[in-house]
C-alpha cells in the first residue's frame, strides 16, 4: 500500500505543519512515512505545499508522483491545482524552478473548504469533500489559524471512503500526533480542532 | 517490533551523532544543513558537549581538528561553498590523524549555486577536494534511517583508523522528514568504537608509530606525560617535520593504506534484484530511491533492470563494480551532477559492459520515470 497526500494552500496557512502532523499520525499508527516540502515556506504570499507518503512499508521514492488525497485550503491553491501548471511556491521562484506537477488518481480524495473553494471538479472522477473549515475554526473555535486541523480532521473521516469504512489513520493516533507537534499551550486548541473536523467531516459525508 | 518516529533529516543525523559518541560540534551555518547545528546547540549541552558556532567555516573545521586531538569526538556540518572552505583543514586533519567526521549537506553547485535545491555535485570533492594524495572514507545515507547508521559508522570508523570521515547527504534528505525505527537505536543495539590509547610509557611514546593495522595509537593532548607534536608537514613517528624520503614515502603510502586495508569492511552497497538484471542502475541517496523505484516499474514492463546502491561512495567498492559490469548488458548511472561518480564506475567496468549516463544539475530531482525512460531506451539499443 503506497498512499500519497498533498496538503496545499496559501501561505500562512499551516499546510506544511498540517502535512508534519499527518505524517507524524502515520507514525503513531505504526505505518511507516515521508513528508517532503520545497524549502523556503511561504509565510506572506504564494501558495505552499507539504506532501506525505504513507506505506505499511519501508517508502522507496520520497516524493509524491500519484495523489491520493488532496487537500486544498485555497481558491489560489486549487487555481494552481487545476490549472495543471507547476504550483508556483516562491514569489521569488519562477514556474521553472518549481516541482513538476503530480497526478491527482482518478477516485482521489479532494477536500475543500466549502466557503474558500469555488470547487467544481467531476464528481465522477473525485471524491470531492466540501466542509465549512476555516469557518469552524474562526467561528466554532475562534481561531482561523487552526484550520489546518481542523482539515485534517475532515481528511481522517474521508478516508473511510477509501479503506471500505475505515479511516486510514485512527483519531487517537491523530491526537497523539497533535501533542507532539504542536506547542504545549495549543495542544488542546489543536486536539479540539481536530474533533470539530472529524464532526464536520461526518457531515459532509452524509450531505455526499 | 519497530517504534517508528517521525524524524527531520538534519535532526536525525545530530541525534545519531551524540549517540555515536560526539561531544563536539563547531560549525558556520548554511542551507541546507543548518539545521544539524541547531539541533547539535540543544543536545550538546544536555550530554556535557561544547557547541561552538564559528566566524566561518575554515575555523568550524580548525576547532574540530584541535577538539579531536584533546580526545573529543567532533563533528562538523556544511554545504558545497562551506565544504569548499574546509578543504584545506580537512586536509590537515587527514595527514595529522586527527578523527572527526565533516557532513556536507548537498545542494545545488558550483559557488553558491542554488541553496535550497538538491545537489549531488561533490561526489569527487569529498575524496579530491583538498590537494594531494589521500583516501578518506564517504559514506551517502539513502533514507532518513539509514542518516543515523551511517552517522554512527561514520564516527566509528573515524576513530578506528584516526581519519577524518565525509558523510555526505542532499537536500531532499536532510529536510526530509520520515519514519525512524528507533528500537535500532537502543544502547545495547548501536555498537560504538573508541580511538586506541598509547600502550607504551611516556618514555618510549613515538605518537606517530603505527600500529599492525598502520594506526598510530596517539594519546589524547593533556595526557599526562605523554608529549604530542602535530603538523600537516611530512613528519616522523615524533610528529615532528622531516624531509627524509623515505619516511615521507612510507608516511604517505601508509595513511592511505590504512584505509585501503580496511576497504573490504567499509564498503557497504545495497544489491536489488541484481541476480537476473540485465540493466544495473548504480546510484545513491536520493537518487537511488528514484531508481529503486524505476526498478520495480521496468520489472512490471518486462525489463530485467535491478539496482545497486553504493552507500560507501569512497573507497569505492572497485571489485563488486566489476563484477557487476560482467554479470550485466549495461550500467546506468544517474546522479544530481553532470557526471561525476560515472567515471569511476567506467574504470571499474574496464569494458566489460557499456556504462550511460543521466545527469542534471539544476536543483531538480530525478523521477522514477524519467530513469525508467532511460533504461528502455537502452534495451532498445539506442543511446
Amino acid at each position: 500500500m503506497r498512499y500519497e497526500v498533498r496538503v496545499i494552500g496559501s501561505a500562512g496557512q499551516g499546510s506544511i505543519l498540517a502535512a508534519v502532523v499527518l505524517a507524524t499520525a502515520a507514525a503513531e499508527e505504526g505505518l511507516w512515512a515521508a513528508q517532503t516540502a520545497t524549502y523556503g515556506a511561504a509565510m506572506r504570499s504564494g501558495v505552499s505545499l507539504g506532501d506525505v507518503v504513507i506505506s505499511d512499508e519501508p517508502i522507496d521514492f520520497p516524493k509524491t508522483t500519484e495523489l491520493d488525497a488532496v487537500i486544498i485550503q485555497s481558491q489560489e491553491a486549487y487555481d494552481d491545482m487545476i490549472k495543471g501548471k507547476p504550483v508556483r511556491l516562491d514569489p521569488e521562484c519562477s514556474e521553472n524552478d518549481a516541482d513538476v506537477l503530480v497526478n491527482v488518481k482518478p477516485g482521489a480524495l479532494v477536500i475543500v473548504d466549502e466557503d474558500l473553494v469555488q470547487c467544481d471538479l467531476d464528481c465522477n472522477m473525485y471524491r470531492v469533500v466540501s466542509a465549512p473549515i476555516a469557518r469552524t475554526a474562526a467561528e466554532g473555535l475562534g481561531r482561523r489559524q487552526v484550520m489546518n486541523i481542523v482539515a485534517l480532521g475532515v481528511f481522517q473521516v474521508a478516508t473511510t471512503l477509501q479503506f471500505d469504512g475505515k479511516p486510514l489513520i485512527s483519531e487517537e493516533s491523530f491526537l497523539k500526533a497533535i501533542e507532539k507537534s504542536v506547542p504545549k499551550r495549543f495542544i488542546d486548541l489543536n486536539k479540539t480542532a481536530f474533533l470539530e473536523g472529524v464532526k464536520i467531516g461526518k457531515e459532509a459525508l452524509q450531505k455526499a | 517490533m519497530a517504534k517508528l518516529e517521525l524524524k527531520y533529516g538534519n535532526h536525525a543525523c545530530a541525534e545519531a551523532a551524540v549517540l555515536a559518541g560526539c561531544r563536539f560540534y563547531a560549525g558556520y551555518p548554511i542551507t541546507p544543513s543548518s539545521e544539524i547545528a541547531e539541533k547539535m546547540a540543544e543536545l550538546l549541552p544536555k550530554v556535557g558537549g561544547a557547541f561552538i558556532q564559528m566566524e566561518d567555516e575554515i575555523a568550524a573545521m580548525g576547532a574540530i581538528v584541535g577538539a579531536s586531538f584533546a580526545g573529543a569526538k567532533a563533528m562538523t556540518a556544511t554545504s558545497g561553498p562551506g565544504f569548499s572552505l574546509k578543504q584545506e583543514n580537512l586536509g590537515y586533519a587527514f595527514m595529522t590523524e586527527a578523527p572527526c567526521v565533516v557532513v556536507d549537506v548537498q545542494r545545488g553547485g558550483p559557488s553558491t549555486g542554488l541553496p535550497t535545491q538538491i545537489g549531488q555535485q561533490e561526489i569527487m570533492q569529498s575524496l579530491w577536494g583538498t590537494h594531494g594524495d589521500k583516501l578518506i572514507p564517504v559514506f551517502y545515507p539513502g533514507n532518513v534511517q539509514e542518516i543515523m547508521v551511517e552517522t554512527i559508522r561514520a564516527f566509528n570508523w573515524a576513530e578506528r583508523l584516526r581519519t577524518p570521515v565525509v558523510l555526505l547527504l542532499d537536500e531532499v534528505l536532510g529536510h526530509m522528514r520520515e519514519t525512524v525505527d528507533m528500537e535500532q537505536f537502543t544502547p545495547d543495539r548501536i555498537e560504538v568504537w573508541n580511538r586506541k590509547k598509547p600502550e607504551v610509557p611516556p618514555e618510549e611514546y613515538l605518537p606517530y608509530k603505527p600500529g599492525e593495522d598502520d594506526v598510530p595509537a596517539i594519546a589524547d593532548y593533556g595526557t599526562p606525560g605523554y608529549r604530542g607534536h602535530a603538523t600537516g608537514l611530512h613528519h616522523d613517528y615524533t610528529g615532528f617535520p622531516t624531509t627524509d624520503p623515505e619516511m615521507c614515502q612510507e608516511l604517505i603510502e601508509r595513511l592511505i593504506r590504512k584505509v585501503k586495508r580496511a576497504q573490504p569492511e567499509l564498503e557497504k552497497n545495497e544489491e536489488y534484484m541484481l541476480d537476473d538484471a540485465e540493466v544495473a542502475i548504480v546510484a545513491f541517496g536520493t537518487t537511488a530511491r528514484a531508481a529503486r523505484t524505476a526498478v520495480q516499474l521496468a520489472r512490471e514492463k518486462g525489463i530485467k533492470a535491478g539496482l545497486l546502491r553504493v552507500v560507501t561512495i569512497w573507497p569505492s567498492p572497485e571489485e563488486t563494480l566489476n563484477r557487476l559490469a560482467k554479470h550485466v548488458k549495461a550500467i546506468l548511472v544517474p546522479e544530481l551532477n553532470m557526471g561525476q561518480y560515472v567515471l569511476e564506475v567506467e574504470r571499474c567496468a574496464k569494458g566489460e559492459a557499456p556504462v550511460y549516463r543521466l545527469n542534471r544539475a539544476n536543483g531538480k530531482i530525478i523521477y522514477p520515470g524519467e530513469i525508467l525512460e532511460k533504461v528502455e531506451e537502452i534495451v532498445k539499443g539506442g543511446k
